[in-house]
């Protein structure tokens, strides 16, 4: 009887013990977490003291972004959560292959000088802040800012919602659950409003900076340590490992086996990404042209760099360590579970402080760009007598109603992580693609083909996406971009070229700039 | 003039050079062999990792002819 009441004390006191180690991980990753909050909370500080109350400060940073700055803010808006934390457990599912999407974001580097620069004068000249500025200027037609702005608020929805499912997931798995998801997402959803709210671009531009150093110093830490903590061989070792039973995803397999399907992802998850409303913004907030020129060489670099080592955390360390058993709905989680299981304590705090600087670093470039969007192509249309005071404070009050939606989304939780961006989001912002590079470089196109084409290649998104794909390995991306320039060019070579005035506002502005001033 | 003649059609080449590189990157890697380099680099990922080194160069190439 003795013998099993100091059982039972026993068992007692280890399920105590057991409960202090969970609460003690909850109190450490939400120590981890604060300091980099507090970090983000000076920068804010700073950025608010250096701010003017003007709606150009406040979306676009003034126009006096450094290029080091330019290159960490455009980065970190690119590599959110969804790669941070999604990418390991897709190329975990899909192999090298996936390496396709990033293959597809090095075209940013091009993308800067053939785009970004032009977009950079025009909007230094005629004062533009949001994709609509240019689009109605480009396209002499209200009537098509409204339907860009309108793509660009109502589908970044759910990409700020993958950053928040990511990184609320994160800290929760990190945490073994003692952080809920609900905590972190509210943590997350405060902290990022009120950064935004009271920084504005240039809060952010400093964020992303710091988030961009801190995320890559603790991917390459993370493959440091479980590499070698856990492989003796190395990589070699590794591969391998991986090849006596996952040989598939050391090669282009199952979508990716085909070049369409390559290009499906890489337009969708890269080329495209010029057109997404938070990066295009970002055209207008250099300081100088040397921005563009630096971002011509150091980003397709810095972008397979990153991404390589997302594919050797899913690929290579996630398929040597579980096998290829896990479910989708695990792998989405690979990369908090394999630090918690693969390494000390202290590296699933810098997953936590990662996935968290990665989430906010593109959500509050979204939430920024879709406010500025809001006020200038919808609220200014509206009221054109508004005062500054005015706009900025339906600027933020749009902030916060955004937020409510996003959180809506989060609630329901419909996709895996990727596919809210790749699957969603990104096929509707590219059909703004045809009409931007149309707009800088062809004359003849015109406002009828820009909106013919533009809400035929919705359509034909929406329709592949969710109705029917009669050819599935091709992306929904594609058959959308392909009808889209078809109509685009034959219903502009066919409807009355544009006015004198917009050649030259646009173009001949443009030329002068670029070939006879240099 | 002849000087931005030039610089034009510099910049006409690179974009070509361009397009075969990003095709290079977006479309044929599914085609390419795939013998294992270096006892861990699959020759599909490398072609990836050359990719991005030749846009880099062919992008700061181009920033030289249009950003002056």
């Amino acid at each position: 009887m003795a013998v099993g009441k100091t059982d039972n004390k026993i068992v007692l006191l280890r399920s105590y013990t057991k409960e202090m180690i969970v609460m003690g991980r909850g109190v450490w990753v939400l120590i981890g977490l604060g300091v980099y909050v507090v970090g983000v909370i000076w920068l804010s500080e700073v950025a608010h003291k250096r701010a003017q109350a003007t709606t150009e400060d406040y979306f676009v940073a003034g126009r006096s972004v450094p290029a080091l700055m330019m290159i960490g803010t455009i980065a970190l808006s690119i590599w959110s959560a969804l790669a941070f934390y999604g990418w390991p457990g897709a190329t975990y599912r899909a192999g090298i292959g996936y390496l396709a999407g990033a293959a597809g974001g090095c075209v940013m580097g091009v993308w800067a000088v053939l785009i970004m620069y032009k977009l950079w004068l025009l909007g230094k000249q005629y004062g533009y802040v949001t994709p609509g500025d240019f689009m109605s200027d480009r396209y002499y037609s209200p009537l098509f800012r409204w339907i860009t702005s309108l793509i660009c608020v109502i589908f970044i929805v759910p990409y700020i919602s993958a950053q928040i499912i990511g990184a609320s997931s994160g800290i929760e798995v990190a945490s073994a659950g003692s952080v809920s998801f609900w905590l972190a997402a509210g943590i997350l959803s405060v902290i990022m409003v009120w950064h935004v709210l009271w920084g504005g671009a240039r809060s952010i531009a400093f964020a992303d900076t710091l988030a961009g150093f801190a995320g890559v110093f603790i991917t390459v830490a993370i493959i440091w340590f479980v590499l070698s903590a856990n492989f003796q061989g190395g990589l070699q070792e590794v591969t391998s490992k991986v090849i006596s039973h996952s040989p598939g995803v050391l090669s282009h397999s199952g979508v990716y086996a085909s070049g369409v399907g390559v290009l499906g992802i890489s337009v969708s998850a890269g080329i495209a990404i010029i057109a997404w409303p938070h990066i295009f913004v970002r055209s207008y907030f250099a300081f100088s042209k040397q921005t563009f020129k630096v971002m011509a060489w150091v980003f397709p670099l810095l972008e397979m760099f990153m991404f390589s080592c997302f594919v050797i955390q899913g690929s290579y360390l996630g398929r040597a360590l579980y096998g290829p058993g896990l479910d989708p709905r695990t792998t989405d989680i690979l990369l908090p579970k394999m630090v918690s299981e693969y390494s000390p304590f202290l590296f699933s705090i810098l997953v936590v402080i990662g996935v968290y600087a990665y989430a906010m670093s593109t959500a509050d470039s979204q939430l920024l760009a879709s406010s500025s969007i809001l006020q200038k192509d919808i609220y200014d249309q509206l009221k054109p007598g508004a005062s500054e005071s005015e706009r900025l404070r339906f600027a933020r009050i749009w902030i916060l109603v955004m937020m409510l939606a996003v959180l809506l989304v989060v609630a329901f939780r419909p996709a895996l992580l990727v596919n809210y961006a790749y699957a969603f989001s990104s096929p509707a912002f590219a059909q703004l693609l045809p009409p931007l590079l149309g707009g800088l470089y062809w004359r003849r196109a015109t406002k009828e083909g820009a909106i013919a084409g533009t809400v035929i290649g919705l359509v034909a998104v929406l329709v592949t996406q969710f109705v029917r794909n009669p050819i599935p390995i091709v992306h929904p991306v594609l058959w959308g971009l392909l009808l889209n320039i078809c109509a685009y060019m034959l219903i502009s070579c066919v409807t009355p070229p544009p006015p004198r005035e917009v050649i030259e506002k646009i173009h001949i502005f443009l030329d002068k700039k670029i070939w006879e001033e240099g | 003039m002849s000087t931005i003649a030039s610089r034009k059609t510099r910049s006409k080449v690179l974009i070509a050079i361009i397009i075969l590189v990003v095709i290079q990157g977006n479309f044929l890697p599914p085609y390419l062999p795939n013998f294992i380099v270096f006892g861990w680099v699959p020759f599909q990922l490398l072609n990836y990792w050359l990719y991005a080194v030749e846009l880099s160069v062919l992008g700061w190439l181009l920033a030289r002819q249009i950003i002056r």
